[in-house]
């Protein structure tokens, strides 16, 4: 089910009112509700994904379980690795097997010995990314005993199939989310106006960013070779705000849908493309995913500690996991490595945590440095974003080496007014908005409440008016 | 909560009621298709492809024809392949009280033929996953089902996409149902445009793999249906050369097919084909709108003779 489809629009209105009106005063039924609720929302896609899940589910309660009652450090480390193989096995083969197959092939042609592939088809359940590495935090955390298992099934079913966040993050800890299922929810005005207040950001980002640049990024880079070099940057320019749209959107959305049910969610995006370095993009961009990979990855590898030798192979190692964690293609690998290679001389020249504040914290406006410095970071992301969209590396190649020309200073073929003028209302909103935890979320409050009634309204009015073409949410795909 | 509940609903009525409003608008200028599900139940019909959408004129005929009001509910060649949904959907648009009555049938080797690929048996068509199968009362103003999910612009062009020459070019549903198409034309834009179509087709004849018997029957009985309420005419439109090759490639035996069909049914063959070079058209398929008048205004004498 999308969030911007009208079977969500009838599910999340039967949801909220069952879970505040009928199911309210009993905890248990009430996560027994969510459970279910979620169930439902993942089977719409396809029914047979819920088996996985379940699976997923009842390995992973278990082995917590069992995690807890042990002392042997051996069969802890045997059941974590269960744990590990399990989750990361079922990845492996839903989104991988295809990839290695392929390429092992590929690899022994090359030395002269042809073998016939066994591919299979098969489809990648939506979501299996995201629930994966959020069962994992919870056993991984259980086994170096920074969490405590929990014995209530139906609140760890809850937790792990929470639909809001199941099929595109952002990727909750055990620690934030899971105690959130043991506590009576309690309905707050605020709360859920601020949900609605950030759903309604989160749908303007998707349907009137997002969907209307993906019809012209899909039109170029599926014909790049009938563009000069403006239109192909143009391109890559628009799909830097699609994807930014698109997966931002989402978890706009999901946030404020966990607050509607009184949930409290991280944030995942905080402004990424006002960032004045690439460390700085990192620490804005998809939170969830990173922190993840910090935590779990990083660290465990030893992180920023030891030689410049060491740091410059974490680096590496954690920028090509986490591009191949996007997908089975060698774009999201060179996409991963890209970006290490750009994080690099921060690291070398141990600048890669000078950016920590928001920029132009306390003015209206940055300085000349700040300009230059978000303007950098957005055009060489621009550049890695290309490989993230295209089909193939060679795909890539070819569309950055056709940007290298002088038809670069000609005007664009392809001019859409109409969207050059949404997206510069929609970065002067993100903006003013930069302090903030989503950009609408206080930004009008000194107006009186009609004013600001009016301006949701409007923004509402142009979801209608300017939707671009209904497009399923890119990272569903990962 | 309450407060919660009694705003949110006050907010998205007040949405609605707005939404409502701009759907309200949608007109000619919308879609090629859009209006045609938004008039009442017909009497009279012209049915085929987008050739007929576009190259017969309904107010020719109306004129040169006395007491006839003929609307034309033709639509396109992926839209309205002879089959079951377009059947269904021609059943509801004609008034069931219609008797005596004349309709058009428009018939290429497209709309009897089978794509490559394509799982056809007498019940399930492509084509009803289109608005075609989906848009249960094609006779309701404004029609919603329409709208919300086969509209395929942005809702502002609804507001925007109005005056007949947007862009210069003129793109409008008449309230009988016609699409005028004037485009900005100059020999060279019309000899490209001519140009990249025969190219299109010349791919689009490789995703088919000839006649269809199923499509056929259906053909059959949609003529056999019409024949209930009135006089059926098979119509063949003028195409160009190149196109006309492409036909016959895909179906040589077309017009001695809809020939016996003919025979069979007892329904006059208006084959137009032969004086295909008397004609000019936008894209080498498509009349022009004084071509289109000229044989909107031929079919009707042939109709009138035939009447006599």
């Amino acid at each position: 089910m999308l969030f911007n489809s009208l079977d969500f629009a009838v599910f999340l209105p039967i949801v909220f009112v069952l879970y505040w009106f009928v199911t309210q005063r009993n905890l248990k039924i009430q996560n027994i509700l969510i459970l279910v609720s979620s169930y439902v929302f993942y089977g719409w896609w396809d029914y047979r994904f819920l088996a996985l899940i379940t699976f997923s589910t009842v390995i992973d309660y278990l082995i917590g379980l069992q995690l807890a009652k042990s002392e042997d450090q051996s069969k802890r480390k045997l059941l974590l690795w269960t744990s590990i193989l399990v989750n990361i096995g079922f990845l492996g083969f839903f989104k991988y097997y295809n990839f290695f197959v392929d390429n092992f092939v590929e690899a022994f042609s090359f030395f002269g010995n042809e073998i016939q592939p066994n591919t299979l088809y098969i489809i990648l359940p939506v979501g299996i990314s995201f629930y994966t590495f959020q069962t994992l935090s919870y056993t991984i955390d259980i086994y170096k005993r920074k969490l405590k298992p929990t014995s209530d099934f139906v609140a760890f079913g809850a937790f792990v199939s929470f639909f809001p966040q199941l099929v595109a993050g952002p990727i909750e800890r055990a620690t934030n989310l899971l105690p959130q299922f043991y506590k009576k929810r309690e309905f707050k005005y605020n709360n859920a106006v601020d949900g609605l207040r950030q759903i309604l950001w989160g749908l303007f980002k998707k349907i009137v960013i997002a969907d209307n640049c993906a019809y012209f990024v899909n039109t170029i880079f599926d014909n790049y070779t009938d563009y000069g070099a403006s239109t192909l940057f143009l391109g890559a320019v628009f799909f830097a705000f699609q994807i930014y749209g698109d997966f931002s959107g989402y978890s706009d959305i999901a946030i404020g849908t966990s607050r509607l049910f009184g949930f409290n969610l991280k944030q995942n995006f905080a402004f990424p493309y006002f960032s004045r370095d690439i460390a700085e993009f990192w620490r804005r961009w998809h939170i969830s995913l990173s922190t993840w990979f910090r935590d779990y990855v990083y660290i465990p590898l030893g992180g920023s500690r030891g030689s410049i030798w060491n740091q410059i192979r974490n680096v590496f190692i954690i920028f090509l996991v986490s591009g191949f964690w996007h997908g089975a293609n060698w774009t999201f690998i060179v996409w991963g490595g890209l970006n290490a290679l750009y994080f690099l001389p921060l690291l070398i020249i141990k600048r890669n945590r000078v950016h920590t504040n928001v920029v132009a914290e306390f003015k209206v406006f940055p300085n000349l440095k700040e300009c230059f410095g978000m303007l950098f970071t957005f055009i060489i992301t621009v550049i890695a974003w290309v490989f993230f969209r295209a089909d193939s590396v060679s795909h890539a190649t070819q569309y950055l080496s056709r940007i290298v020309d002088v038809s670069f200073f000609n005007i664009p073929e392809i001019r859409p007014t109409f969207l050059f003028v949404l997206i510069f209302i929609f970065i002067l909103i993100e903006w003013a908005g930069r302090r903030q935890l989503y950009a609408i979320q206080t930004l009008w409050f000194r107006f009186p409440r009609i004013i600001r009634l009016f301006i949701y309204y409007l923004i509402a009015m142009t979801i209608f008016l300017y939707g671009g073409k209904e497009q399923e949410f890119i990272y569903f795909q990962f | 909560m309450k407060r919660f509940l009694l705003h949110i609903v006050l907010f998205l009525i007040i949405l609605i009621v707005s939404g409502f409003i701009i759907l309200c608008q949608a007109d000619g200028h919308t879609d090629a298709f859009y209006t045609k599900f938004t008039t009442k139940k017909q009497n009279a019909l012209i049915i085929g492809s987008s050739r007929a959408a576009q190259g017969i004129q309904p107010k020719v005929i109306n004129n040169l024809i006395s007491n006839l009001s003929i609307y034309n509910y033709a639509f396109s060649r992926v839209h309205t392949p002879y089959g079951k949904p377009y059947l269904s959907s021609i059943q509801k648009k004609l008034d069931p009280n219609t008797s005596n009555s004349i309709f058009l049938v428009e018939v290429n080797p497209w709309s009897i033929s089978k794509q490559k690929g394509e799982e056809l048996d007498s019940t399930y068509f492509e084509e009803q996953d289109s608005f075609l199968g989906k848009v249960k009362n094609p006779n309701s103003n404004p029609n919603l089902t329409y709208l919300l999910n086969y509209y395929n612009g942005r809702n502002v062009e609804i507001l925007t996409k109005k005056g007949k020459n947007y862009h210069g070019e003129t793109l409008f549903v008449h309230s009988d149902g016609w699409f005028e198409v004037k485009l900005k034309d100059s020999l060279e834009r019309t000899t490209s445009r001519i140009k990249s179509t025969v190219k299109s087709y010349k791919n689009i004849r490789n995703e088919y793999e000839g006649k269809s018997n199923v499509r056929m029957a259906f053909l059959i009985k949609t003529i056999q249906f019409l024949h209930e309420h009135g006089s059926v005419y098979l119509i063949r439109l003028p195409v160009n050369d190149d196109m006309l090759q492409i036909e016959n490639s895909l179906m040589p035996r077309f017009d001695s097919d809809i020939m016996e069909l003919s025979r069979m049914l007892n329904t006059p063959y208006i084959n137009l084909m032969p004086s295909r070079n008397n004609y000019e058209y936008t894209d080498g398929h498509h009349l022009n709108y004084e071509s289109g008048q000229e044989v909107s205004k031929i079919i009707a004498e042939l109709i009138k003779k035939e009447k006599l």
